[in-house]
């Protein structure tokens, strides 16, 4: 491990060691160590900031699991209900899902490019801790309400924010959230532009040298370069609108505005955040398959295309809203092309597999059922890319149950595989085997269960976001609960696992893996 | 679920296949997958049983009567009693060696295999409890709520014949199988004999009745925070039937049984439980076969256990809707269905206590007497709480009916064979209280348990009084065989 400061004493602040800060004091010195930082350190923060709001939002599904045990509200409103969901996808998807992926970058694509630090990492740090206000915002109306602040209510707008609701509203925690996603946007342009140079300015190798990971990494801040200023930058309409009434969200033709300008971010969204699993995935597998990664140029221009396509794809979310059959049909097809590069991406992972020596280590089981619910939500979605069955299904569970397979399927187990082929590097640690399987297998029933489930309500057509549904699919709904109860105790293994490694785990070496000799080796050990 | 195994790197291993270096954690009491598995089997045992003890408040809130819930428990242990004795009928057939039993009771699965599917039969159980008010509507199915709900019981009764922890307390108000002969099993390899089993017991006492307090906290705070029996013993199953998932993974990925805690060690399948009497003849054979003094303390401990089995399912009923007891705290207020559950968790207090005096207990004082007002006190209790009517005393008379853990030890039907550091009386221990019942009276005695719920049924649909006071009777009637058997006029003659 020689691109850690805490092992060789290089930092990524230009030459200032830690040894060097730790040993001035006062406030400004303090300013300066959370400020300047390496790229390990930085890595490991954002990977803490987001297993803490990863599991807030996961108490957020747990809860809403339960409030739908019974068909009726027995207890809670629909209000509470709809803020549960609404906290739940803003919290996994903003400052979850979005920052574990920086933190896994910064901890390793230095590493992996030979770069002795990343571009900006002062602005790297600051990006960082502009997401501790960002959550307080986002959260407000949780945190208000159970601090019992008058007048802060929790959101119960929908994590999309669609006029005119997200513009009546007259929760205060409504302004907040949108300050919070505001800052979140401003943080991962940032850190986003700051990957992106890293990687062209920084990097000593030659780009074909560079590995499938950075290369999903360095698509993927590309297209949040491109991508977050959007939201930015309707956040700021969002804002304006609900403080002045300039009357551009609201009327007959305002919600469309909204519609085309979030969609046009967050489908793009949906890819940023699922090219670096896929990279990951194609970094692990053949680290545990005993060879080299199978067809690997395809995987680097299968995530280039995916990348472009994912900019020309979100009028696929305006079927239902209102669009000209050719306008439609355009959106179709062009959504239906991205299935190209994704299944060449399955058939290099597949093809790598092929033959190859597997080796049953936690990484390894996590890929390879990330690759099964990477096909079960991939081909659920070529559905919905098509209009008539879209506009079928699309207000349906079946929605709710495909994008879950992707991001908790794939893109979340994903990450659980790059947590423990690289835990060694971010701890110095070795995690429990043992642990590690049943927090695989947990979690692996546990999406199973729920998301089956919640294919088969959506299958009869059951919409989603309400609180309450027909009492026939009571047992369907219990099924899915039962699920989420057991990914969460799954999570709770994983943290009781983190715990009782870096509490008393093995230390691991320099090439924790072995893989030294192999032809799989990779530079960040 | 293949774990990992640390293998160092020779020089003569192949260069194409390097082995991933994380190692388990060596076993040992801190063994964290240990502890996993230790809390989800024990999670498992509270919530089942404390949704048992709701199981006819739900009943009733469906619309079914004490009648109805009396034949649904009946034929929970009149299925346990089949399960068990079909289980262990190669036995019985003279196909058992020496040291090729150890699946036997199993019909030939590891104990692994059996373990594991037992658990997931109780998570299905659960799961259609949860489900029963709207299985049918579902399924198209004709079953209604009372047939779905009936199912639940049977699937659940897998947990209770083979299940890891089927023998953490309380036993004596199942009809739960324990060990009685010394063949070569599985169990040998991992469970300890004459004193450590002792402790071992004491420990499944203690671990049991943790369990059903931390299942008694979780259904009080459900109940109280949604207001209503129905929706908080779905969540209960509910989460019940998510615990029992994950004991029945982690079972699954742990594997190797030296991993096992302690609770894992009595999963294993015990030759001689359950076995089938070949007729009445023999039951009859062991009864005459017995010294006096041992048949009247067998039949004065299974009429106490008789009264219990035929009383305990109504208690949730007597508090939540004959005698409604709610209790307010802080300005917040545990409503009667709630409260059933803080009883629950005083009951569970009462037999941690109890456990623990145990040893003392049996060792300072005479075990006869000690038995003898033992069962007198818990004799009492039924009939105590149909009487009171302030919370604190129903509190208090669940923990004494909890504290019978104390003289469990002693209970010739229940307890495992313990013998006290010194005889008090040789002749008593000898024939009396040192010995537990021949097999045929054994599972006779559980087919006499299998009617009781029902007959408490009928009872408490006639009137609630009358079931608890013919509990006590019966109860009482248990006593004095016991006294019978003591002699205790004759002491000192």
């Amino acid at each position: 491990m020689s691109h850690s400061s805490d092992t060789d004493g290089t930092d990524g602040t230009g030459g200032t060691g830690d040894a060097e800060l730790e040993a001035t004091s006062g406030p400004l010195e303090t300013g300066r160590r959370l400020i300047a930082v390496d790229h390990v350190r930085l890595g490991r923060w954002f990977l803490v900031f987001a297993l803490v709001m990863g599991l807030w939002g996961g108490l957020d599904a747990v809860l809403l699991r339960t409030t739908l045990v019974t068909p009726t509200l027995d207890h809670w409103s629909a209000d509470v209900y709809s803020s549960l969901f609404t906290t739940h996808g803003l919290t996994m998807l903003f400052l979850f899902a979005v920052p574990v992926i920086w933190g896994f970058a910064y901890a390793t694509i230095p590493s992996l490019i030979r770069a002795e630090r990343t571009a900006f990492p002062a602005l790297a740090a600051a990006a960082f801790w502009l997401q501790i206000p960002a959550a307080i915002l986002v959260r407000a109306g949780t945190i208000g309400s159970a601090l019992d602040v008058a007048g802060l209510d929790p959101v119960a707008i929908g994590w999309t924010m669609y006029p005119p609701m997200s513009v009546t509203s007259s929760n205060p925690a409504v302004d907040a959230l949108v300050a919070g996603l505001l800052f979140v946007a401003i943080s991962t342009s940032l850190t986003a532009a700051d990957l992106v140079v890293t990687v062209c300015r920084r990097r000593t190798i030659p780009w074909s040298d560079v590995d499938t990971f950075t290369w999903t990494v360095v698509t993927s801040a590309a297209m949040a370069v491109v991508a977050f200023p959007v939201l930015a930058g309707s956040l700021a309409l969002l804002l304006l609108e609900r403080a002045a009434g300039v009357g551009l969200l609201v009327g007959r033709s305002g919600p469309m505005v909204w519609l085309n300008l979030f969609w046009f971010f967050a489908h793009p969204l949906v890819y940023i955040l699922v090219l670096p699993p896929m990279g990951i995935t194609s970094h692990v597998l053949p680290r545990f398959a005993g060879r080299r990664l199978f067809g690997r140029r395809s995987v680097v221009y299968s995530t280039f295309a995916i990348g472009i396509l994912s900019f020309t794809v979100w009028g696929h979310h305006l079927f239902m809203a209102g669009m000209s059959v050719s306008v439609r049909a355009v959106f179709m097809f062009v959504t239906l092309a991205v299935a190209v590069p994704s299944s060449a991406k399955l058939c290099t992972w597949l093809g790598t597999l092929w033959g190859g020596a597997i080796q049953h280590t936690a990484p390894m089981i996590a890929s390879i059922a990330a690759i099964a619910f990477f096909i079960v939500g991939g081909v659920t979605g070529v559905f919905l890319a098509v209009a008539p069955i879209n506009v079928l299904y699309n207000g349906t569970y079946y929605v709710v149950a495909h994008f879950h397979m992707m991001l908790v399927g794939f893109v979340a187990f994903t990450l659980v595989a790059g947590g423990y082929y690289w835990f060694p590097l971010l701890t110095g640690r070795w995690y429990d085997p043992t642990l590690a399987h049943l927090h695989v297998w947990l979690t692996i029933v546990g999406i199973i269960v729920t998301f089956g489930a919640l294919f088969v309500v959506g299958f009869a057509e059951l919409p989603r976001r309400i609180a309450t549904y027909p009492p026939a699919f009571a047992p369907i709904h219990q099924l899915a609960t039962v699920g989420a109860y057991v990914i969460a105790v799954g999570q709770l293994v994983f943290l009781l696992n983190i715990g009782r490694s870096l509490w008393v785990g093995e230390r691991a070496g320099d090439d924790p893996w072995g893989l030294a000799d192999e032809p799989s080796h990779a530079r960040e050990w | 679920m293949t774990t990992s195994q640390p293998q160092s790197r020779s020089q003569g291993q192949s260069r194409s296949r390097p082995q991933p270096r994380p190692r388990p954690s060596p076993g040992g009491r801190f063994d964290p997958v240990r502890i996993v598995l230790l809390v989800a089997l024990v999670t498992s045992h509270g919530l089942i049983r404390v949704a048992e003890r709701y199981f006819p408040e739900f009943l009733s809130a469906l619309g079914y009567g004490p009648i109805v819930t009396g034949l649904v428990v009946s034929i929970g242990l009149g299925v346990t009693v089949i399960i068990t004795a079909s289980a262990t009928a190669g036995l019985n057939s003279g196909d058992e060696t020496e040291s090729g039993d150890r699946n036997a009771e199993t019909g030939g699965f590891p104990a692994r295999v059996v373990a594991v599917v037992s658990v997931l039969f109780a998570t299905l159980g659960l799961f259609v409890w949860t489900g029963a008010p709207t299985l049918d509507a579902l399924l198209g199915t004709p079953l209604s709520a009372l047939g779905w709900l009936a199912v639940g019981v049977v699937l659940l009764q897998a947990w209770h014949s083979f299940g890891p922890v089927r023998t953490l307390w309380p036993i004596d108000t199942r009809i739960v199988g324990r060990k009685t002969r010394s063949t070569r099993t599985e169990a040998d390899e991992f469970t300890p004999s004459g004193a450590d089993r002792e402790r071992d017991a004491r420990a499944g006492t203690v671990i049991g009745a943790l369990g059903i307090g931390a299942g008694a906290l979780i259904v009080t705070a459900a109940i109280a925070i949604v207001g209503g029996v129905k929706t908080g013993f779905s969540i209960v199953a509910a989460t019940g039937a998510a615990v029992t998932l994950v004991a029945a993974i982690t079972r699954g990925v742990i594997g190797d049984t030296d991993r096992l805690p302690l609770v894992g060690r009595i999963e294993a399948p015990s030759a001689a439980r359950g076995r089938v009497p070949d007729s009445v003849a023999s039951v009859r054979r062991a009864v005459v076969a017995l010294s006096d003094r041992r048949r009247w303390t067998i039949t004065g401990d299974a009429l106490v256990r008789l009264a219990l089995v035929g009383s305990t399912p109504y208690l949730v009923l007597l508090f939540v809707e004959e005698q409604p007891l709610s209790l307010s705290v802080g300005g917040r207020s545990l409503m009667p269905a709630a409260m059933f559950g803080a009883f629950v968790l005083a009951e569970a207090g009462g037999a941690l206590l109890g456990a623990i005096a145990a040893p003392r207990l049996v060792s300072a004082v005479d075990r006869r007497w000690l038995l003898t007002l033992g069962l007198a006190g818990v004799s009492l209790v039924p009939m105590a709480l149909v009487a009171t009517s302030s919370v604190a005393i129903v509190a208090l008379l669940f923990a004494v009916l909890g504290c019978r853990t104390a003289i469990e030890p002693l209970r010739p039907t229940v307890g495992p064979r313990i013998r006290p550091s010194h005889d008090v009386s040789p002749d008593a221990d000898a024939t009396a209280l040192g010995l537990p019942p021949p097999e045929p009276l054994q599972t006779a005695v559980r087919i006499a348990l299998v009617p009781a719920p029902f007959v408490g049924g009928l009872l408490y649909a006639i009137h609630p009084v009358a079931a608890f006071t013919v509990a006590t009777t019966v109860s009482l009637l248990g006593v004095r065989e016991l006294l019978r058997s003591f002699s205790f006029e004759r002491i000192g003659d």
